[in-house]
């Protein structure tokens, strides 16, 4: 466009050449306005632009105000008249003063676009589309879940840096906002998950160590959470992404907790993460869960993972670092499986493995319809879905919070206490899971997790082995189970030990004197860690026994009253 | 000296002897990089199990040697390698460390797991898999077993697998998740 106008100009230039004397008096004029211009120009930005609002350098926003081209247009124009005066060339001099004319057309339009960039939601609007684009891009997109090739993915994490160090919480809201704000296509979705809770755990890590703000951190920390949920609607397979910030805010409570009690973080951090991590996750569980118990909003209704491998990955995910209503979410997993609603009710001790397993494989009551069907194809036979949630179990068990710390009452929220029976309502979803009854049976189930290897596409493989490495930059690694082999052994030992009270134990017992006493020491002292009761037992077959009594306080309560 | 195909209906048949009391001794090679391969997990996780179960069930009545690779091959053919291979092999080396140090005791003696030493310039172990067994004092194929048997014996061709360095306990984090801060 610029190109024709200089091109039809040359020619008007050539057609009719003015003299000098008209050529000065006109250039005057136009000089004078591209000079108010570029100095009108030069104050907005002094005024309105800091660090954080033109993060991905001036390059974005020169190419969006198209300020280069003016002043290029400005630069021909001055070079054309000057040497027509004094080359005496009417048609070179005509055609810079026309020059100039233009120049100040394209002026006022870069004027008003820079106008458009002074206020916050102007700039924010272009900064969110810049971060859009660059995320979109081949370079940009999520490599190994690395940003080292996108600059402008940089600039705004040294941005946000920059502002969460200078405690400014407008700026980082800004950010935050631009980064919500992003509408990318699925290719690109990943990445910005990505960079989303690369961007909460930054906020966290402020909010807990460099006393930043934590009402704050926290929320921008939502609106993060609401914009990955709203990304992963659009994913084939958002099971990952949805697990990880799952995973991530589980871990994110620990830690808030852990941080607090050794007096590294503030109690008031902590508590306002705690209530996020737990918040976020009752967020995430209503929208997966296809009937939650309420929604509170149009996005809660109807669930984001309908495939079986997905709501699998997903649960695996959701148990692990002890994380807020991971019994409740079995609830969801069931129906997603089975198409059919679990009745049930784990705080009265009712076990929902126990009847998927009866839905899904059971001889005569096996759920028929579409959904048992795809999940019984996804497990593919019994023993790989007694192998799939034994597995999952030794991950739960072994990422649970260490009981031995004092729970502070400032950080006590509804699924995060260090309530006994809500402990052992967590375990017993696992611990009902009984696909043997002897201890002889239990050694060859330990031995099945120790050696078998998950055959490639098998649910175990998909959710325990082959995702390690798609970390989406949460902090805490995947671990897989067979590096857990305490947790192993617990997690054969909780599916032995007594329900009720008046259990004897006997076979627990025989099984645990079965094992070498370097493994059972191991076992001891992860259930002193992670059992309550168990760290007062010096041997340790009396540690692992009386760490998981925890399971017979679920259900105490209808207990006393029949 | 390798066959890479692997006959799973004589290895299965072998390994359910091991149950027998008339076979007090078996020697087990897998040396081939075929058993690395995806499609063989499920006769491995079989030979793995069954030789363990008859372990636990014989105790000191059965004497099982392994012999395993103790390095994959460096030589041609090493770039090519998918890395899923690698990853397999370490993942053997380590189910089989876990499972002896976590199921057998002193009364329960574990398979003991030779692993042989491939040299820079070797491409595949100078002895066939196999797996034969002593039944009734007689060697399933004498010259087979007595390949495997002379190479465990000689000083410096393998080294046993102990799992001496297991971690029991999983990583660190899981006690003190705020490192990953």
């Amino acid at each position: 466009m610029l190109c024709v106008c200089a091109v039809v100009l040359a020619v008007v230039a050539v057609l009719y050449p003015r003299s000098a004397d008209d050529v000065v008096a006109a250039t005057q004029f136009s000089i004078a306005f591209f000079a108010t211009l570029l100095t009108g120009e030069a104050v907005i930005f002094a005024l309105t632009f800091s660090a954080a609002s033109s993060w991905p350098s001036l390059q974005a926003i020169d190419s969006h105000i198209a300020f280069r081209e003016w002043v290029l247009i400005g630069w021909f124009a001055a070079l054309f008249t000057a040497c027509g005066l004094l080359g005496d060339n009417r048609i070179s001099a005509t055609y810079g003063a026309l020059l100039f004319l233009l120049a100040n057309i394209f002026g006022i339009f870069s004027f008003i676009r820079l106008f458009g960039l002074a206020s916050v939601g102007g700039r924010n609007r272009l900064l969110c589309r810049t971060l859009a684009e660059s995320l979109s891009q081949p370079g940009g997109r999520v490599s190994g879940h690395d940003f080292e090739n996108s600059s402008v993915v940089n600039a705004y994490l040294g941005a946000i840096n920059q502002a969460v160090t200078s405690n400014d919480p407008t700026a980082v809201r800004n950010l935050v906002d631009q980064l919500v704000e992003v509408e990318v296509g699925v290719e690109a979705a990943e990445g910005a998950i990505t960079l989303h809770i690369d961007v909460l755990h930054r906020l966290a890590r402020a909010a807990l160590v460099s006393g930043a703000d934590p009402i704050q951190a926290t929320a921008c920390a939502h609106a993060l959470v609401d914009s990955v949920v709203r990304l992963c609607r659009n994913l084939p397979e958002p099971a990952l992404p949805l697990g990880a910030l799952s995973r991530y805010l589980a871990w994110l409570a620990n830690t808030s907790l852990l941080m607090s009690v050794r007096g590294v973080a503030s109690n008031r951090s902590a508590r306002e993460l705690v209530a996020l991590s737990t918040d976020a996750r009752l967020k995430i569980l209503r929208c997966v869960d296809p009937d939650p118990k309420s929604a509170t909003a149009r996005d809660e209704l109807g669930t984001l993972l309908a495939q079986p491998h997905q709501v699998l990955m997903w649960s695996s995910d959701f148990a692990e670092f002890h994380g807020a209503h991971q019994a409740s979410a079995m609830y969801g997993v069931y129906e997603i499986l089975t198409g059919t609603k679990f009745m049930g009710n784990y705080w009265d001790g009712a076990s929902i493995l126990t009847q998927l397993r009866q839905a899904l494989f059971g001889a005569d009551d096996a759920v028929t319809g579409p959904a048992a069907d795809a999940a019984r194809a996804a497990f593919g036979d019994v023993e790989e879905y007694d192998h799939f949630w034994a597995l999952t179990s030794v991950t739960a068990l072994a990422t649970l919070r260490d009981c031995r710390v004092v729970h502070p009452p400032e950080l006590v929220r509804p699924e995060f206490t260090s309530d006994h029976q809500l402990l052992g309502a967590y375990l017993r979803t696992f611990a009902t899971h009984r696909y043997f009854a002897t201890a002889d049976e239990a050694r060859t189930a330990l031995l099945g997790l120790l050696s078998r290897t998950a055959p490639v596409g098998s649910a175990s493989d998909r959710v325990h082995h082959s995702r390690v490495g798609r970390t989406y930059r949460v902090p805490a690694p995947h671990v897989v189970p067979q590096q857990r082999p305490a947790a192993m052994i617990l997690a054969v030992a909780c599916r032995l030990a007594p329900l009720t009270p008046r259990g004897d134990g006997m076979e627990l017992r025989t099984f645990l004197a079965t094992l070498p006493s370097a493994g059972l020491k191991a076992t001891a002292v992860l259930a002193a860690r992670v059992l309550p009761g168990a760290a007062e037992e010096t041997e340790p077959i009396e540690a692992v026994v009386a760490g998981l009594k925890v399971l017979t306080l679920v259900g105490a309560h209808t207990r006393e009253g029949a | 000296m390798t066959d890479p195909v692997i006959d799973t209906t004589a290895w299965r048949e072998r390994v359910a002897a091991l149950q027998a009391s008339e076979v007090t001794a078996a020697v087990l090679v897998q040396c081939d990089l075929t058993w690395l391969q995806p499609g063989l997990v499920g006769i491995r996780n079989e030979i793995d199990q069954a030789v363990m179960n008859a372990q636990l069930r014989r105790g000191a009545d059965l004497t099982v040697d392994r012999v395993i690779l103790h390095n994959l091959p460096v030589v041609a053919g090493a770039v090519a390698r998918p890395a899923s291979v690698d990853r397999a092999f370490e993942e053997w080396h380590q189910r089989l460390s876990a499972t002896s140090l976590l199921l057998c005791t002193s009364d329960r003696p574990a398979p003991r797991i030779h692993r042989l030493i491939l040299g820079g310039d070797q491409s595949s172990a100078p002895i066939p898999d196999m797996v034969e067994v002593l039944d009734n004092g007689d060697w399933t194929d004498h010259q087979r077993a007595g390949l495997a048997l002379d190479i465990i014996h000689t000083v410096g061709a393998t080294t046993p697998l102990t799992g001496y360095d297991m971690n029991l306990d999983g990583p660190f984090g899981d006690a003190d998740p705020s490192i990953y801060m």
